[in-house]
C-alpha cells in the first residue's frame, strides 16, 4: 500500500522574474480528503502542472503516486483523475457518447457512480456537452471522474462560479460517491466547503508549503486576543507569533499562532495586564495566516 | 432501527466540526432526547444528514465513545450507553467553572439582579429534570 | 484511438462536409467551363489548397494546445503516441475529403465520361498532392506546437513545392517534407510544451528549417528597404545604372553601339576592320533569350503550356497527350476525338498511330504554326492537314532546342542548352522549301545555359558579313530575387564572335575580344544574405547544386575565394560574434550541455541568423530569459 499519493521534495520553478515554486517539499499520504489552499498566484497551477507532467521543474523530485511525474505512464494517468475549474470538455459531443468514450478508455469505470453522480444535476444524456450550464458541466466532469475510481483525484477549484444547489450536489458527490481507496486532493477558496470536506489541510503561500497537518489542528494553533489599543506598538515589536491585528474603538485586536498556553501571562511581562483570548473558526484562522504571508513579506 | 437526531453544524463556528458533533449528541443525552440503548445514525448517514465528511462523524464518535457516552456493539453500530460519569471530580469541577464563567460573561450587561439570574438557573435545571423522568417513565 | 478520431471528426463536420460541398460544387461548375486539369486558374490551386492545409494543421492543433484542453487531451490511460495518431489521422482525413476528395470526384467524371484524356499523370499529380497537403498540415501544425516562437518560418520551405516541375520529383519532395514535418510534430507533442528540442539531431534539423525561412524572410524585407533606398535616392540601378555597366548597355545601346562597345580595347589585328564595317554595316538585335525549363513528360499537369493547337476552321483543338506522346485532335463543340497528329503527320480517327514524338513538344507560331521538340522543327499547315519536318539537330550528346524561337529582320534565332543557332527566316517560313533548313551560324554557348537556371539573360546582336557574322553577346547575369543573388555575383561579360561557315554545317568561331562589365550592385547588395548567414547559404548552394542542378557551382567553401575579402572577412566576422553571443546567452540558461554546445557550434556556422533565432525564438520574453534558471531535465 502506497504511503504517499503525492510527494514532492526541493521542486523549484522560476518563470521568467518570477519564481513559482521555492523548494517545495510537500507530502500527502493516501486516504482521505486534503484541502489545498493558497492565494491566486501561491503556485498551485504550478505545482500540479508540474504534477501531472505537464511542466518540467527547474529541480527537485516530483512523485505522483510512487511514480515520477517527468515520465508518467499511460497505465498510471489512468489512476489519476484531474478536474479543473473551467471543467474543460468537448463541448461538442453528447454527454452520453463522451461517458461511452470514458467508459471504454477506463478499466475500472464504475457505471453505478456515474449514474449516482449525474443523477444529482438532472442531465440529458442526449444534450451536448457545450449546451450545458455551468453546473450540469461540472457535474458530468465530476461523475467522470469519480467513475474512473481514481487513485488520487485532483480538483481544482471545481466549484467556482457554481450556485447554492450545484455547489451542494457537488459537494455531497465527493463525500458519498468517492470509493474508500480514494485520496481526494481538494483546492478551493471556499472555507464552509473546506471545512465540511477536509481532513487535512496544507496552505500553500510563495511556492512553499506552511501549514500542513489536521483541520482542527490548524483551527487549535490560531487565537484571538483583545488587548488594550496603546500597546499596539508593544504588540507589533514583541509578539513574534502575531498574524494579523486590527484596531477596533480602544482595542487591539489580534490573531495569533502558536500561543504558548501561558501567553497570558507572557503578555503581562510586558506590561500588558488586560488580555483576554479566545479560540477562533477555520475561516477566520486561515484568513489570517493567509493576511500574514501574503502581505507580511511584501 | 436509528433514532433521528436533530443536530445543526454550523459553519464559521470556533468548535470544530466533530466538537460540535459531540456536544451536540451529549446534549442529546444529557436533556433525554436519546435514551440510553438508542441506536445513533451510521457514520455514513449523520454525515450525509449534515454535508460532512463521514471520517469527521466517526471520529466524533470516537470521542463519545472514548467519553463513555456511546458503546460500541460488534457489527451492530452505535448505542447510547447508561449514563456514568467517565470524568474525575477535578476535571468536572474545571469544565463547571468554565460553564459558568461562560454563562455569567454573557448576562452581567442584562442588568438582572443575582437572584433572578440564579432564578432562571434553577428552573431551566428543574426543567431539565422534569424531561428526563418524563423520559424514563 | 478510435473514439479519439471519431470525436474530432464530429468536432469539425460541419465545417467539413461545408466545405467539400462548396468546392465541389465550384469544380463542378468551372469542369463545365473549361479542361478542369489544363485551366490556368489550376497553377494557383495547389498552392491555395496548401494555405488552406496549414491553416487548418495550426487551428486543429492551437485548439488543442491551450492549456487546460492540452491536459484534458494528454491526461488519458493511452500512450501519447495513439493520441497523436489519431488526432494526426483524423486531419489529415479530413482535409482529404475536404480539399482532395471534390477534384478527385470531378477527375474521375471525367475520365469515365472520355471527354478529356485524362492521363495516368492526372493521378499521379493527385496522389503528390495529398503528400503535399500533409506536409502543410503537419508543418501548420508544428508551427503552432513547437515552443520555438519562430517555428511558423519554417513554412518557408513549402514554397519549395512552387519550383518541382516534376510529378515523380513532387511525390518525393511530398514524402519527404510531409515525413520531416511529421517528425519534428511528433517530436514536439510531448505534455510539456514548454521546452525547447535539446537533442541535437532534432535541433538542427528543426533549427535549419526555420532559419531558411527567416532568412527569406530577412532577405525579402532587405531587399524592399534597398528598394526604398533606391526610389528615395532615385539610385535604382536598374533604371539609372552606372555608366559603363551591363544594365547601361542594355537599355541604351542599339545594335550598332552594342557591336561598337564589345570592340572597345581590342586588340585584335582586325579590330579597326571590324569597327569601320560595323559604322557602315546593319546591324540587328536578334534578341533577348532568356533560358527557359523544358515541357518534360509526365510534369505536373498544371504546368502545361503551348501544348494546344487550335484550329478554326476545322473545329479541332489538337492537345498534346503525355501518355501517347502524340497530338491528340477533338473536336471543339463535341469533344470527340478526331484525329491524331504524330512526327509523320496527321491521321484520321482510329487507333493511336505509331510515329510517336521522342520528347514534349511545345507549340509557337510567328505567322507560321510551328512545333518544336528536342530537336526538330516542324512546321504545320492547319489548313492543309500537312506537317513539314524542317530542322533536325545533329545527333549531338543531350542537346536539346530550348523554347526560344525569335524571328527578327531576317534572322531566326533559336537557342539549345549548348549552342545559338541562327537561321534564315525566309528560308524557314518558305512553304514550298524542298531541303532542309540551313544554319546560318552556330555558336557554343557558355556552360551556364546547360544548367535550368532562370532569370539568366542573353542580348543577341548579329551583323552579317561576307562570310559569315560578326555576333556580341551580352550575358547578363541574375538581375534580381532573393535566392539566386548569391551564387554567382560576377561581372557580365561582353563578347564579340566572328563566325564563319564553310558552307558544310562547319563553323568557325573566333572570339574577337571579350569584355567584362562591372555589375551595377553594389557589393552590400549582392552580398547581403551571404554575410548574414554563410552556413545557411553553404547549405542552400549545395542543395542547388547537386540536387537541383541550379547552380554552376558545387557549393564549397572553395568556390566562395572569388568574393570580395571584405565580405568573406565579415562573414566569418558574423559567424565569430554569433557563436560568442550565443555562448554568452545560454551560459546561464539550465539546459543539458549538449545542447548548449549544439547551438554554439550551430550558430557558429549559420552566422547572425541563428543568433536572432535563438534570441527571439527561444529567449526574448519567454522563461528561457538568460540569467534565469529555465526549464530544463537538470537534476540538482
Amino acid at each position: 500500500m502506497l504511503r504517499n499519493v503525492i510527494e514532492t521534495r526541493g521542486l523549484c520553478k522560476s518563470f521568467d522574474r518570477k519564481q513559482a515554486l521555492h523548494q517545495m517539499d510537500l507530502c500527502i499520504p493516501a486516504g482521505g480528503v486534503h484541502a489545498l489552499i493558497g492565494s491566486n498566484g501561491a503556485g498551485k497551477s504550478t505545482l500540479f502542472r508540474i504534477l501531472l507532467g505537464f511542466l518540467t521543474a527547474d529541480s527537485g523530485d516530483c512523485l505522483l503516486l510512487g511514480q515520477d511525474s517527468r515520465q508518467l505512464t499511460p497505465e498510471l494517468r489512468g489512476r489519476v483523475g484531474y478536474v479543473n475549474e473551467e471543467h474543460t470538455l468537448p463541448d461538442w459531443l453528447q454527454v452520453q457518447r463522451l461517458k461511452a468514450m470514458q467508459q471504454q478508455l477506463y478499466p475500472q469505470w464504475n457505471d453505478n457512480v456515474y449514474r449516482q453522480v449525474v443523477g444529482n444535476f438532472d442531465v440529458d444524456p442526449t444534450q451536448r456537452v457545450g449546451s450545458l450550464s455551468r453546473g450540469e458541466r461540472a457535474g458530468v466532469n465530476l461523475a467522470m471522474a469519480l467513475a474512473q475510481s481514481p487513485e488520487l483525484l485532483i480538483l481544482d477549484e471545481p466549484t467556482l462560479g457554481l450556485d447554492v444547489v450545484a455547489r451542494q450536489a457537488f459537494l455531497e458527490a465527493i463525500l458519498f460517491c468517492t470509493q474508500s481507496n480514494t485520496t481526494v486532493v481538494y483546492c478551493s477558496h471556499q472555507m464552509d466547503e473546506v471545512e465540511r470536506l477536509a481532513e487535512s489541510l496544507i496552505i500553500l503561500e510563495r511556492g512553499e508549503v506552511k501549514v500542513n497537518c489536521s483541520l482542527d489542528e490548524f483551527s487549535g494553533r490560531v487565537q484571538q486576543w483583545m488587548v488594550p489599543a496603546e500597546s499596539r506598538e508593544l504588540v507589533l515589536q514583541k509578539v513574534p507569533q502575531l498574524l494579523s491585528s486590527r484596531v477596533i474603538e480602544d482595542h487591539l485586536w489580534m490573531y495569533v499562532l502558536d500561543a504558548p498556553p501561558a501567553f497570558a501571562s507572557q503578555l503581562k511581562l510586558l506590561g500588558i495586564a488586560e488580555a483576554t483570548g479566545a479560540s477562533v473558526s477555520l475561516p477566520d484562522a486561515v484568513r489570517a495566516f493567509m493576511t500574514r504571508h501574503h502581505a507580511g513579506q511584501e | 432501527m436509528a433514532a433521528t437526531l436533530q443536530l445543526q453544524i454550523k459553519v464559521g463556528d470556533p468548535r470544530p466540526i466533530f466538537r460540535q458533533i459531540v456536544d451536540g449528541i451529549g446534549l442529546a443525552i444529557v436533556s433525554g432526547e436519546l435514551q440510553p440503548g438508542d441506536q445513533l445514525p451510521s457514520v455514513r448517514t449523520l454525515g450525509m444528514q449534515l454535508s460532512i465528511n463521514p471520517n469527521t462523524v466517526a471520529r466524533a464518535y470516537a470521542e463519545l465513545a472514548t467519553k463513555g457516552l456511546v458503546d460500541s456493539r460488534q457489527g451492530l453500530g452505535l448505542f447510547v450507553g447508561q449514563r456514568k460519569q467517565m470524568l474525575n471530580r477535578g476535571e468536572r469541577n474545571k469544565r463547571l467553572q468554565s460553564a459558568v464563567q461562560r454563562c455569567v460573561n454573557e448576562v452581567m450587561h442584562l442588568h438582572f439582579s443575582d437572584e433572578e439570574v440564579l432564578k432562571a438557573m434553577e428552573s431551566q435545571l428543574a426543567a431539565l429534570h422534569g424531561t428526563q423522568k418524563k423520559g424514563l417513565g | 484511438m478510435w473514439n479519439l478520431f471519431v470525436a474530432e471528426w464530429l468536432r469539425y463536420r460541419n465545417l467539413i462536409v461545408i466545405s467539400a460541398l462548396a468546392h465541389l460544387l465550384l469544380m463542378v461548375a468551372l469542369s463545365t467551363q473549361t479542361n478542369l486539369t489544363h485551366m490556368p486558374l489550376v497553377h494557383f490551386w495547389p498552392m491555395m489548397l496548401t494555405v488552406m492545409a496549414v491553416v487548418a494543421g495550426a487551428l486543429q492543433f492551437f485548439n488543442h494546445k491551450r492549456h487546460n484542453n492540452w491536459v484534458q487531451l494528454l491526461h488519458r490511460p493511452l500512450p501519447p503516441e495513439r493520441i497523436f495518431a489519431a488526432i494526426t489521422l483524423a486531419g489529415i482525413s479530413m482535409l482529404g475529403v475536404a480539399l482532395v476528395l471534390p477534384y478527385t470526384l470531378v477527375q474521375l467524371y471525367m475520365d469515365f465520361q472520355g471527354s478529356y484524356d485524362i492521363e495516368l499523370r492526372h493521378y499521379v499529380f493527385i496522389a503528390a498532392l495529398c503528400l503535399q497537403l500533409v506536409a502543410a498540415y503537419m508543418g501548420g501544425a508544428f508551427s503552432v506546437l513547437y515552443s520555438q516562437r519562430l517555428a511558423f518560418l519554417s513554412l518557408f520551405l513549402l514554397w519549395g513545392f512552387l519550383g518541382v516541375s516534376m510529378n515523380i520529383n513532387l511525390l518525393a519532395l511530398g514524402a519527404v517534407s510531409a515525413a520531416g514535418f511529421g517528425w519534428l510534430l511528433h517530436a514536439s507533442w510531448r505534455p510539456d510544451l514548454s521546452r525547447p528540442f535539446h537533442g541535437p539531431l532534432r535541433l538542427v534539423v528543426s533549427e535549419l528549417m526555420i532559419q531558411a525561412g527567416m532568412l527569406a524572410a530577412l532577405s525579402t524585407v532587405l531587399l524592399l528597404v534597398f528598394q526604398l533606398g533606391w526610389s528615395i535616392s532615385s539610385t535604382d540601378p536598374r533604371r539609372a545604372p552606372e555608366a559603363g555597366t551591363a544594365n547601361t548597355l542594355m537599355r541604351a545601346a542599339d545594335a550598332r553601339d552594342l557591336l561598337l562597345a564589345a570592340l572597345e580595347g581590342s586588340t585584335h589585328p582586325d579590330s579597326d576592320l571590324l569597327r569601320q564595317q560595323i559604322r557602315i554595316g546593319e546591324a540587328i538585335v536578334a534578341g533577348v533569350a532568356n533560358v527557359k525549363s523544358y515541357p518534360r513528360r509526365n510534369q505536373r499537369p498544371e504546368l502545361d503550356n503551348n501544348l494546344e493547337l487550335g484550329d478554326q476552321e476545322h473545329q479541332v483543338t489538337w492537345h498534346f497527350s503525355h501518355s501517347r506522346m502524340l497530338f491528340e485532335g477533338r473536336h471543339t463543340v463535341t469533344q470527340k476525338v478526331v484525329g491524331w497528329l504524330g512526327t509523320a503527320g496527321f491521321h484520321a480517327a482510329g487507333s493511336p498511330p505509331q510515329d510517336q514524338f521522342t520528347s514534349v513538344p511545345w507549340v509557337t507560331s510567328n505567322g507560321a504554326v510551328f512545333i518544336i521538340d528536342d530537336g526538330s522543327i516542324y512546321r504545320v499547315d492547319l489548313q492543309h492537314q500537312v506537317l513539314q519536318l524542317r530542322f533536325t539537330l545533329a545527333a549531338a550528346q543531350g542537346e536539346r532546342f530550348n523554347d526560344s524561337l525569335t524571328f527578327k529582320d531576317g534572322l531566326v534565332t533559336l537557342l539549345s542548352n549548348k549552342n545559338l543557332y541562327l537561321f534564315r527566316s525566309a528560308e524557314l517560313l518558305d512553304e514550298e522549301a524542298k531541303k532542309p533548313l540551313a544554319i546560318s551560324a552556330r555558336l557554343p554557348l557558355p556552360p551556364i545555359y546547360q544548367s535550368e537556371l532562370s532569370n539568366y539573360q542573353q542580348h543577341i546582336n548579329v551583323m552579317e558579313l561576307v562570310d559569315g557574322y560578326l555576333i556580341a553577346v551580352l550575358d547578363n547575369q541574375p538581375v534580381m530575387g532573393t535566392e539566386g543573388d548569391f551564387r554567382k555575383f560576377e561581372d557580365s561579360t561582353l563578347t564579340l564572335y566572328r563566325t564563319h561557315s564553310d558552307g558544310n554545317n562547319q563553323f568557325d568561331n573566333e572570339l574577337i575580344h571579350q569584355r567584362s562589365l562591372p555589375s551595377s550592385f553594389s557589393t552590400s547588395f549582392a552580398y547581403k544574405s551571404f554575410v548574414l548567414a554563410p552556413g545557411m547559404h553553404l547549405f542552400m548552394d549545395a542543395w542547388d547544386g547537386v540536387f537541383d542542378n541550379k547552380a554552376v557551382e558545387l557549393a564549397l567553401p572553395l568556390v566562395y575565394h572569388h568574393f570580395p575579402p571584405l565580405v568573406l572577412l565579415l562573414a566569418v566576422l558574423g559567424c565569430g560574434v554569433s557563436a560568442l553571443a550565443t555562448y554568452a546567452l545560454l551560459r546561464r540558461v539550465n539546459w543539458p550541455a549538449s545542447a548548449k554546445i549544439t547551438w554554439i557550434v550551430f550558430n557558429a556556422c549559420t552566422g547572425l541568423v541563428g543568433l536572432m533565432s535563438l534570441y527571439w525564438g527561444l529567449l526574448y520574453r519567454r522563461e528561457l530569459k538568460p540569467g534565469q534558471r529555465a526549464s530544463g531535465e537538470a537534476r540538482p
